[in-house]
Parts: C-alpha cells; structure tokens; sequence
C-alpha cells in the first residue's frame, strides 16, 4: 500500500494519513478529525486542571515571613566642653570686696557613654598657683560653685585633682555652669597672675 | 473528485476543532476572574541583606547613624487585583548582650524608595519608624507584580538610627518580622 502524503499536527503529535479516493484506498480523514477533538478535549481538561491547580495553590498561602536582625555597637566615649576657657579676676580691694567673682561663669557641658554600671568623673587639676614672675597666689583661693547637680562646688588644687562633678552610673549627657571666685587679700602683691586648670572628663 | 489535502475543511470540522479552544480560553479566563475576584494572591518575599548593622559614632558629630548597608525589600505578587502590604514588627528595643540595657526601638527609622518592578495596581515605599507594637509600613501594593505575576517589585530601605549620648556602652540587637499580606 503506498500512501502519498503524511501531515503532522503540532497539537497532538498524532500522524494523520490520507489517501487519494482514486486509488480506492479506504479515506481516513474523518477518523483523524475525531481523534484529533477527542485529543483536543483531553489537552484542554488537563490544562483546565493544571491552571485550576495553580491557582488553588495561591489560596494555601497568600502571606510571606522574613526577618531583619539590626545590631548596633556602642563603644564608651566622652566629651567635654568649657566656654569660656578664660577667665579673669579684677583687681579690687580687698576691704570692700574681699571675694572677687570671675567676670564670666563657665558653662560645661559634659558627655559621657560608658556602661550601665560604671560611673563617670570629672576632674580639675591646677598646673600652678597663680603665678607673676616670682610672685603667687595660692591657687587655693580660688573657689567654684555650679548651678545644679551634678555637677558640684570645689577647691581649686595643684596637687590633688578636684572632683566637678558626681555623675549617676551609665551614660548620659550634662550641661550646667561653674561660678568662680578668688579670694582677696592685702596680701597679693600687685602684678598679672596666670594659672591653668586642666579639666578631665573620663568614662570607664 | 478532488483529492483530500486539496479539500478546504468543513464547517462543520471546524467548529469541532475550534470548540474546544473557545471552552478552554473560557473556563481559563472563569478561573482568573474568580481567582482575581477572591483575593487569593501568592506573595513572596525576601530581604537582602537580611542583618544590618549600626557602627559606633560620636552623637554630637552624628545624631544619626546610617545602616552598613541599604536592605532590598522585594516582593512577588501572583496575579489578581488584591491589595497587600509589607509591614514590620520589632521583637522588642534594641537589647544590650548584658540584657541590662535597651536602646528604644522607636529610634529605629527608615527611608524607602522604588529599586525595580512594577506593579500592576500600584506600588508605594513607605519611610516609618520601627515599632514593638504595631506593624508599621515599609510597602503598600495593588494587583500583581511584573508580567501577570511573573516578576516582582522592590524597595531599597535606608536604616537610620538616632544616635544618643544616654546609650550605655555595649552591643545592641533585636530583629524585625517583616510581613508580607493581604490585608
């Protein structure tokens, strides 16, 4: 039996063969046509159940979970910050003023992390008496006050470091003003007396 | 007699060919329209990276510190014209390793803007600040992302945190549930 053509359909894969009428071989196109919508019918069933599928799938799970973890570090520092950093005393008499208050207060703003537990100091230490070439004024004499807590009032000294401040434990940041004062005495010879104060804010 | 292939097709095989596509176009479009109608949306999402970390930093120099890196938040939306959202929920404050001291979680903030994608109902990042409470925004959408759901739309999230001198020293961590939902 020879047969002339031969088709393939993409849809199903399925050969169809036919044959010219004159040869008097049996027609096969309407068979082919049958198997084909029968094929056709199977194929959109199981795309009709897999888009079902799909979709049905979506109902299960219609919300997503993820987590960000954030860290952060904080490493102890400190700052501190006088302003003015000079100060001066006027000349006056000692009868009529026998404590001399400095022509400005200072402020201190005082910046502190450090741990939870631990606790802060702040300290002043004098380099000197105030001096003028050979003469002096004990640095004793001069006296501060502060306006809150916590920082607090003090002796000057050159020898021992003078606590500025009581600070509570862990970090934080203060701000307050120091209000100094020398005392006067007939006892000063005349002359410009210049010491420093060295200020140490330390968080452990 | 003409032989077979030179036979134009019927109309009659026509219909029998064509039938089945027409129903199956139908019943597909049937099953997308319920699908869209109902709201069953598939989201996904993912973070990258999914740890940040804030360096230490002077306060006074640096009220704000900004994350080690900008966090892509990236969500796929199947098809359907649902809206949803991608929200956060802090675990708690920031908790130093000691477990004595806390950073509030609030000082916790972001910036977000659009990286890629589209959505097709709209998409909006959304700046907030992180909450132990109730879920805060970072995403709002509508309908699918890309091309009928295949595809996805992301926002890239900048993490500040306010810096303070009343931190007491230490390493600080906490996580963030980030949800993706229909609403």
């Amino acid at each position: 039996m020879k047969r002339r053509d031969q088709v393939k359909t993409k849809s199903t894969g399925m050969m169809i063969q036919s044959s010219p009428h004159k040869s008097g071989l049996p027609v096969t196109n309407k068979l082919g046509k049958e198997d084909v919508m029968k094929n056709n019918w199977k194929a959109l069933l199981i795309c009709t159940a897999v888009v079902a599928l799909v979709l049905l799938m979506g109902t299960s799970t219609f919300a997503a979970t993820q987590t960000l973890t954030i860290n952060a570090t904080v490493a102890a520092r400190a700052e501190l910050t006088l302003a003015p950093t000079t100060i001066n005393f006027a000349d006056a008499s000692p009868a009529t003023s026998p404590n001399i208050t400095a022509n400005t207060p200072v402020t201190v703003t005082a910046n502190v992390r450090t741990a939870k537990a631990s606790t802060a100091t702040l300290m002043a230490l004098a380099g000197t008496d105030l001096t003028s070439g050979t003469d002096t004024i004990p640095i004793t004499a001069v006296t501060w006050t502060a306006s809150a807590l916590p920082f607090i009032a003090g002796t000057m000294s050159h020898t021992s470091a003078q606590s500025g401040a009581t600070f509570s434990a862990g970090s934080g940041s203060y701000s307050g003003t120091y209000t100094f004062t020398l005392a006067n005495s007939w006892s000063y010879n005349t002359g410009s007396y210049v010491a420093t104060v060295t200020y140490t804010l330390t968080a452990p | 007699m003409r032989p077979v292939w030179q036979n134009k097709p019927e109309p009659k095989a026509m219909a029998m060919f064509t039938q089945p596509l027409i129903a199956g176009i139908l019943i597909v479009m049937g099953l997308l329209i319920t699908n869209s109608l109902s709201h069953t949306q598939t989201l996904s999402l993912s973070l990258n990276p999914s740890s940040i970390n804030f360096p230490d930093q002077n306060p006074t120099n640096f009220p704000s510190i900004s994350a080690s890196a900008i966090v892509q938040v990236q969500v796929t939306a199947s098809w359907g014209n649902g809206t949803w959202s991608v929200t956060s929920l802090a675990g708690g404050d920031l908790l130093n390793s000691d477990g004595r001291s806390v950073i509030p979680i609030s000082n916790v903030r972001w910036t977000a803007s659009r990286a890629a994608g589209n959505c097709s109902g709209g998409c909006s990042c959304m700046g907030g600040t992180a909450s132990r409470s109730s879920p805060q925004h970072i995403l709002e959408g509508s309908g699918y992302t890309g091309f009928l759901g295949f595809g996805s739309y992301s926002c890239n999230v900048n993490f500040t945190l306010v810096n303070d001198w009343a931190y007491n020293t230490g390493s600080y961590s906490q996580t963030l549930t980030v949800t993706a939902a229909n609403p």
